[in-house]
């Protein structure tokens, strides 16, 4: 652990996104909710389902709830980011999910009591759908926002040469060489449409905004459709059908390059582009052979593809040229 | 699929390209509806001009090999699978061809106009 630690960069841009400003944002939203206290019924509408409230609760219960799963969820995040950050993507990841929760969490907190002011039975609250809405709308905006002014990783040249072992493929110096890979899934219209007949079934079901949480909270499964891998001049590139979030590796700070098997369940947790908890990044979409790449700053990167022999071998030997 | 050039061969970049993708249906590993990498990604991945690389997809799609069509880009075309590349009895000619031209001693080159004037 104590050599991953020390590779981790800019630790405290990571504490400021996974602690300070979650917790100013729930500090905030305590404030404001606090500051309606007078104005509240005795017991407070908790939930609602189609036809209205249909619990009750103590104001103070929601709050404690609310703020520990904030403080327990930004404080996991900061150590994933802290002692498991060797990646930027990482970084991006938990900064991104721990602003998003905050604001979320925080801006249910906001929206449930807001819609209770005034009132002497909770019972007789109005729905907080569109409230709801809007606070995932702005909790996805500054998640996004917050990955996004996270620093990229430093660049960090290898200086010794990839261990003699490693194969490489035959090419002449001069040779330009560029091996693409691209995965598709076969049933792709079938995820689409299941999602798409889900979200709309719970909408009609319930109510138009809990079809639209999750019609949004399903559109990342889209981007296991299709996944590629680039290795060119500029090294290691992997994606999903969406541009971004990317994986990439440039060559010169490759230091190993591998043929492995991994399981994306037992090692990431699942499939997609993950962080491990040993702060191994990866795509991972199916169980079987993949390239491993081993990069300066104690990085390990893993990306499930066929041929994964031709694609290792190549980016192995233009990594090579490289020193 | 792997794809190189050598900006110092003689022959030109485009042909260069056209040949491995040839090559790659003729063994089979793209067959009918595999789609070609992005014209625009490979380019840049050698970094070479772009229209060095449609220039290689448009030769095999005269060929018949590939078929090009706006927002899909290149996909193996459905008669490349039949279209004779993968026959045994070209492949055997072909192998007797280039035993015999080398036993010969004849430049490839030579070899290669002979073929070109026969089939005229």
């Amino acid at each position: 652990m104590t050599t991953t630690t020390r590779n981790v960069p800019h630790r405290g841009i990571t504490a400021l996104l996974t602690l300070v400003v979650p917790l100013l944002v729930l500090a905030a939203a305590l404030v404001l909710v606090l500051s309606w206290r007078d104005e509240l019924p005795a017991e407070v509408a908790t939930h609602w389902s189609n036809d209205g409230v249909d619990q009750v609760g103590s104001a103070a219960g929601m709050l404690v709830t609310f703020s520990t799963i904030v403080v327990l969820f930004s404080l996991a995040m900061w150590a994933l980011g802290t002692f498991a950050g060797q990646a930027a993507m990482t970084r991006r990841f938990v900064a991104g999910i721990a602003v998003w929760l905050a604001i979320f969490l925080g801006g249910i907190l906001v929206v449930t009591f807001d819609a209770q002011r005034g009132l002497t039975d909770a019972r007789d609250a109005t729905g907080i759908g569109g409230g709801v809405v809007v606070t995932l709308a702005v909790a996805f905006a500054a998640g996004i926002a917050a990955a996004s002014v996270v620093p990229r990783d430093p660049h960090r040249p290898a200086h010794s040469a990839l261990p003699a072992t490693t194969t490489t493929l035959p090419l002449d110096v001069d040779t330009r060489a560029t091996w693409v890979r691209t995965t598709r899934q076969g049933h792709a219209w079938l995820i689409i449409a299941a999602i798409a007949v889900a979200a709309v079934g719970l909408g009609i079901a319930t109510d138009w905004w809990i079809g639209l949480i999750l019609g949004v909270g399903l559109t990342p499964l889209l981007m296991l459709l299709s996944a590629t891998v680039v290795i060119d001049a500029r090294g290691l590139m992997a994606r999903t059908a969406f541009p971004w979030p990317r994986i990439t590796v440039p060559l010169d700070e490759i230091e190993d390059v591998d043929v492995v098997r991994v399981d994306p369940m037992g090692e990431f947790g699942g499939w997609g582009i993950r962080t491990a908890l040993d702060g191994s990044i990866g795509m991972v979409l199916r169980k079987g052979e993949a390239i491993e790449v081993r990069a300066t700053g104690g990085r390990r990167i893993v990306v499930t593809v066929d041929d994964a022999a031709t694609g290792a071998a190549l980016l192995a030997t233009l990594a090579g040229r490289e020193r | 699929m792997l794809l190189t050039i050598d900006p110092a061969a003689p022959e030109p970049l485009f042909e260069q390209l056209a040949a491995q993708l040839r090559a790659a249906i003729a063994a089979g590993t793209l067959s009918a509806g595999d789609r070609l990498a992005p014209a625009r990604d490979v380019a840049a991945s050698l970094d070479i001009n772009l229209h060095t690389v449609l220039r290689a997809y448009q030769e095999l799609r005269d060929e018949g090999l590939v078929e090009l069509r706006r927002g899909r880009g290149a996909t193996v075309a459905a008669r490349a699978d039949d279209a004779g590349l993968r026959d045994a009895g070209l492949r055997a000619a072909i192998d007797t061809l280039v035993a015999e031209s080398r036993r010969l001693g004849l430049d490839p080159r030579t070899t290669t106009a002979l073929v070109k004037e026969a089939l005229r």
